[in-house]
């Protein structure tokens, strides 16, 4: 088991109010699931996916990756996690503008200590060249498409070869048919074997990924 | 690690040279700072070497003793109280004051004309003792100084001065005669060449050993203890305590003299002294002036990485959800910091260079540029940037990385 959230729960102060949107969530995830997690809006879909992305501390429950318990856990190693561990696909993408999109890609690598400049080029170029841009290494993100900056942002979670991806409507800001192609590439690094969480409130998004479940009164609920 | 230094100085050179006019707006100060503190370590260190170079001339162990002009009254109660002017017996006296004394010397100016001088060549013919060339340090070129024997025998030999043996030629070289008033008298040496201007010092008149043509004391007028001499020059074999033997040097001429205040006392220490305060107040003043406009600077680039930071809130957010941890975070942003007060620094540089040259040219001041005028105003910026970088890079560090990407807003 990759993932193992038992009782997790967190809410946030609105005045006065403490909102509780999580009430003890259980989830589990085995090495090649490709979850998609949906719900209505403000029911916690991207709080979960941000303590899942070690993001956000959790104010109860226990987290444990890959058996290791990430409750306490000081910022520096859950840093470390983000960077090898974790990858995010956000729906505005976030490229640095100013970097090319080698440069984007191996954003995550200046964090990393321990491996090689030739082996983090050779991610990089593996990343890139699956998420079909071998073409546009050297191009700005002004000078991409849509669909194209969303595959940069795959492609830098890719990169790391990490154990989990959080894609947070990865397909959100695109059109029909390029949100389909982002699809068939999650479907494409799933049948790779990676384990994907994928938060959308789009039920035919969602019937892409190989099991559906729904955040519904502060706990997930399968289908 | 070198990819992520790389990446933080690639990042903070694109981010200035997004906004370059406000880039350099921001460096304004630091480059006014590092300007005016480098032209005062130049222009001060120049007007250091070259006190300590008109003053050491004089000798730091040396106390002069030099006869006044005195006024009609001062006359009047000289006669009246017997005192005889400076006299070489004055020299005797203070060697029984159990001073620490090494040598004594003592000269007499004389208004005499050498012969065969061109016009721009100014020769002053000046009667002194054996110790006249120890006591101011000067070294011969050529032949020797003046002996006891020519003191005591009065024998008409002199010691030139390198412009005079040189403006006289073969005239001018040891053996030669040469006339001075109506005499001949005969070169024994020549002195080293001694750059020194005649410009003031303090309050003393720096003498040109250039042109000074050097008798033995007594040969031109009336004996050596006779007339009143010019100037007495006691060299002490220590510094230390020389206040305290300059009171004593003093007391016991002026009871000699009865009480006449007929004499100064210089003591070049002191003027050194004074010379190293005057100097010290303006490197307070105008350093206090150049850490203003350093601060002031600091406050430009604080302002700007501030600015910068609530630009790229969401590039902070994304390198933290990447792997960035806080510390990374202000590495990158102190980066920017110090690459502008860098840049600041070396354009400040070049200012003070050019401010410093510009002084020295306008008001013929020397300057002086050594590694550590260079580096240490170059690092008072760094400092600075750093100093002022961290609060904006700290703020930058301490941000939520959900909020800064969005979440919550």
């Amino acid at each position: 088991m990759i993932v193992e959230l038992r009782g997790v729960c967190h809410g946030y102060r609105r005045g006065a109010d403490l909102v509780e949107v999580l009430g003890g969530v259980d989830l589990c995830l085995d090495p090649g699931d490709f979850v998609a997690v949906m719900g209505a809006s403000g029911t916690g879909k991207s709080t979960l996916l941000h303590i899942l992305g070690c993001l956000l501390r959790p104010a109860g429950g226990s987290y444990l990756l890959d058996g290791e318990q990430l409750q306490g856990r000081p910022e520096r190693e859950l840093a470390a996690l983000r960077s090898r561990r974790i990858a995010h696909v956000f729906q505005m993408f976030y490229l640095l503008p100013h970097l090319d999109v080698v440069q984007n890609v191996a954003l995550p690598f200046l964090y990393q200590e321990g491996l090689s400049r030739s082996e983090v080029r050779y991610r990089v170029d593996d990343a890139i060249d699956r998420v079909g841009l071998g073409q546009r290494r050297k191009h700005r993100p002004a000078e991409l498409s849509g669909g194209e900056l969303q595959r940069v942002a795959i492609a830098r979670a890719l990169a790391p070869r990490p154990d989990l991806i959080l894609a947070d409507e990865p397909t959100g800001n695109l059109d029909a048919r390029t949100g389909g192609d982002i699809l068939d590439l999650f479907q494409a690094m799933n049948d790779d074997g990676h384990t994907i969480v994928m938060v959308t409130h789009d039920r035919h998004v969602a019937s892409r990924a190989g099991r559906l479940v729904t955040l519904r009164d502060g706990t997930l609920h399968d289908g | 690690m070198a990819e992520f230094f790389s990446d933080s100085v690639r990042t903070a050179i694109t981010s200035l040279a997004q906004h370059k006019l406000r880039s350099l707006l921001s460096i304004v100060g630091i480059v006014c700072g590092v300007s005016t503190v480098l032209a005062i370590f130049a222009i001060g260190a120049g007007a250091e070497a070259e006190t300590m170079r008109r003053i050491g001339q004089l000798g730091l162990n040396n106390i002069y003793l030099r006869a006044d002009n005195l006024t009609e009254q001062q006359i009047a109660r000289a006669r009246r109280y017997q005192s005889r002017g400076l006299q070489i017996g004055d020299l005797t006296r203070l060697q029984t004051t159990g001073l620490p004394i090494r040598r004594t010397a003592a000269s007499r100016d004389q208004r005499v004309e050498l012969a065969g001088l061109p016009d721009d060549v100014q020769g002053r013919v000046i009667e002194a003792t054996r110790d006249y060339r120890a006591v101011l340090g000067l070294t011969m070129a050529a032949g020797r100084f003046l002996a006891d024997r020519d003191l005591a025998d009065r024998n008409r030999v002199c010691v030139l001065g390198w412009s005079v043996s040189a403006a006289l030629g073969a005239d001018g070289k040891p053996g030669a005669l040469i006339r001075i008033g109506s005499e001949l008298w005969q070169v024994v040496g020549v002195l080293d060449r001694r750059d020194v201007d005649a410009a003031e010092t303090g309050r003393i008149s720096l003498l040109d050993i250039n042109t000074m043509i050097i008798v033995p004391l007594g040969t031109l007028g009336a004996a050596a203890d006779g007339e009143p001499v010019s100037e007495l020059i006691v060299e002490l074999a220590t510094v230390e305590r020389i206040e305290a033997a300059t009171v004593v040097i003093a007391g016991t001429v002026r009871a000699a003299h009865h009480g006449v205040d007929d004499f100064s006392v210089i003591v070049p220490n002191e003027l050194l002294s004074q010379a190293r305060e005057i100097q010290r107040l303006f490197t307070i003043v105008f350093g206090s002036i150049g850490t203003l406009s350093l601060i002031i600077g600091g406050v430009g680039i604080m302002n700007i990485m501030l600015a910068g930071i609530s630009e790229r809130v969401r590039e902070i957010g994304l390198r933290r959800a990447v792997g960035a941890r806080p510390d990374h975070i202000v590495v990158q942003f102190l980066s920017e910091a110090v690459l502008l007060t860098t840049l600041g620094g070396l354009l400040g540089l070049a200012g003070g260079w050019a401010l410093a040259r510009g002084v020295s040219l306008y008001a013929g001041w020397p300057i002086v540029i050594s590694s550590a005028t260079i580096v240490l105003p170059l690092l008072m910026a760094l400092a600075t940037g750093c100093l002022f970088g961290i609060y904006p890079a700290f703020k930058a560090a301490r941000m939520d990385p959900l909020q800064a990407l969005g979440y919550g807003e």
